[in-house]
């Protein structure tokens, strides 16, 4: 059984329309959601943490149906970072926020610290525990939210936009940090993103425009289609772009190359240039 | 000479326990005419520079000039008033600052409130909203049924309507899809170019700063430890690790290349400029 599965769902909201979408999401995986804005990315996870309502269709998450019954127990499995680090915060010092959640949990005081520590332990916070949030990095302050929600053991975590306030080595660290994670704590990642060289390592690529999904499948597979991304108003993997250039330049042998890896491509192009 | 700073730090909370130093004795000039990127970690001092800019925060030591305004730290609010038609700041998530009930009104409210009349602040509203690419059927909508980057252009398009000569740009893409991105951009280019405006962008994304910018000024723990042309800037690639500061895409991948051996004519700094020359060493 997948994890999440969604079934003709709809959503309207003045003349914006999503749907109707069919998606089974699998346990275990990253999933990358991309699309312009306005495309219906975020409404779409709002949908699956059951934040706002569908007007038809079903969602049904680990089995349970996403609905005015269920939502609390469904939304203790799902947690979300969002875009801007500064808006999350609710403690007065880093532990108290990450412990916040766990609270009204019915959980011991002894547990809580277990969790708390072990979570700031994780992302790499553990020493500044008793900091004040404002005095964080952007980064420091996007992985203090993601040690709230390994807190309460989640099976899923949304990223909303969660890296696009960081500088270029903040959204490097956190993506790695997070892979990490999910391969500590097998939870499945949805990411919702504008940044396309993000998504290059994930299970599944699913491509939103105008409410519908428009491409769906492995990174190789979606980003291979460069016309309809290009079409769809979105950015070419680094790497793409790259073969697109060199093949404009008049190097055609790595056009239909696969690899979407940096590293990769620079072996594979070394490799032609020592055979010059 | 549009702008320079003398020797200027900023002082938080000066006396205080909580007293922090966040600009260190600055001097930098930016020129009229230029498009400067602002650079630097959270923390580096990089707002507290920009709000120097049109006199939200003043020196508390040093002086700095902008035309013909001298601001030091003595300097009287009343005196500053002027200097908000000079220089126009773009904050980050401009859009969240829409106020009024319709496009044109929000767009004019700013030059009516500076003593224009309604049919002057209306027809000025109307030309800077044609500037940011703001179709005329928009203007009497509410702001709040635009999309975001519709949004953050009527925002730009109130700052413009104050008739600066310098914009200052707070992270302005943040958020955008890669069309918003690329239209937003094209905009500020069309401003620089055109509209003779000299631009002062603040950004983390080394690749706007390789497509956009002519100056590059670096700040670290409010020290400046850059001011220069993009292409010197973009010279040392060692010196940009050490400091955090990062490369453009194709200038990082260059460097991947460069350790195995390969020799660049002169650091490719966008993927264009990689391709033409990786096609020249492998023809």
């Amino acid at each position: 059984m997948p994890l999440i599965q969604i079934q003709d769902l709809t959503y309207e909201y003045d003349d914006f329309k999503l749907g109707p979408l069919n998606l089974e999401l699998d346990k275990d995986q990253w999933i990358s959601i991309i699309g312009r804005n306005g495309s219906g990315k975020s409404t779409l996870a709002r949908l699956i943490d059951g934040l706002i309502e569908a007007q038809s269709g079903t969602i049904t998450v680990n089995g349970l149906e996403v609905n005015e019954q269920n939502v609390w127990q469904i939304r203790s499995q799902i947690g979300v970072v969002f875009q801007n680090p500064d808006n999350q915060f609710v403690g007065a010092n880093v532990e108290d926020d990450v412990a916040f959640g766990l609270e009204n949990r019915q959980i011991s005081h002894e547990e809580m610290v277990k969790r708390v520590n072990e979570s700031l332990e994780a992302v790499g916070m553990a020493e500044f525990a008793k900091h004040e949030p404002s005095k964080l990095s952007g980064g420091q302050k996007q992985r203090v939210a993601i040690a709230g929600i390994l807190a309460i053991r989640p099976q899923i975590i949304i990223l909303d936009e969660a890296t696009s306030m960081l500088d270029p080595e903040g959204r490097r660290d956190l993506i790695q940090l997070i892979r990490h994670l999910k391969d500590r704590f097998h939870f499945t990642v949805i990411a919702i993103t504008h940044d396309i060289d993000e998504t290059v390592f994930s299970d599944q690529v699913i491509v939103l425009d105008q409410g519908k999904i428009r491409m769906q499948g492995c990174p190789v597979e979606v980003y291979h289609n460069r016309d309809q991304l290009m079409d769809l108003g979105l950015d070419l993997p680094f790497v793409e772009k790259l073969k697109l250039k060199l093949q404009e330049n008049g190097l055609a042998g790595l056009t239909d190359d696969e690899t979407l890896d940096e590293k990769e491509m620079v072996a594979k192009l070394w490799q032609l240039n020592s055979n010059m | 000479m549009a702008i320079e700073f003398k020797h200027v730090s900023y002082t938080y909370q000066a006396g205080t326990p909580f007293e922090q130093q966040a600009l260190d004795d600055i001097s930098v000039k930016i020129k009229d005419g230029s498009f400067t990127a602002l650079v630097g970690h959270t923390g580096s001092g990089k707002s507290t520079f920009i709000q120097h800019l049109n006199g939200l925060l003043k020196p508390t030591a040093g002086e700095i000039q902008i035309n013909d305004q001298l601001i030091t730290p003595q300097t009287k609010n009343k005196e500053l008033d002027d200097l908000r038609h000079q220089v126009g700041i773009l904050f980050q998530f401009s859009e969240n600052q829409l106020f009024e009930e319709t496009v044109l009104k929000d767009i004019a409210f700013a030059p009516k409130n500076f003593g224009k009349s309604e049919s002057e602040a209306e027809e000025l509203a109307r030309t800077k909203a044609k500037l940011v690419g703001i179709d005329d059927q928009l203007l009497e909508r509410s702001p709040f049924e635009l999309s975001g980057g519709q949004m953050r252009r009527v925002a730009l398009a109130g700052i413009l309507a104050m008739e600066p000569q310098i914009l200052v740009l707070d992270e302005p893409l943040i958020g955008l899809d890669p069309v918003g991105k690329r239209e937003t951009m094209r905009i500020f280019k069309q401003l620089h170019e055109n509209e003779k405006m000299t631009i002062l962008i603040v950004t983390h994304n080394m690749d706007d700063v390789a497509d956009y910018a002519d100056q590059v000024i670096a700040l670290e723990r409010g020290k400046l430890i850059a001011a220069q042309s993009k292409q010197e800037f973009f010279s040392d690639p060692q010196w940009l690790y050490q400091h955090h500061l990062g490369l453009p895409r194709a200038a990082e991948f260059a460097v991947q290349l460069m350790q195995k051996g390969t020799q660049w004519d002169g650091l490719p700094l966008n993927v264009d400029e990689l391709a033409r020359q990786l096609v020249t060493k492998l023809k």
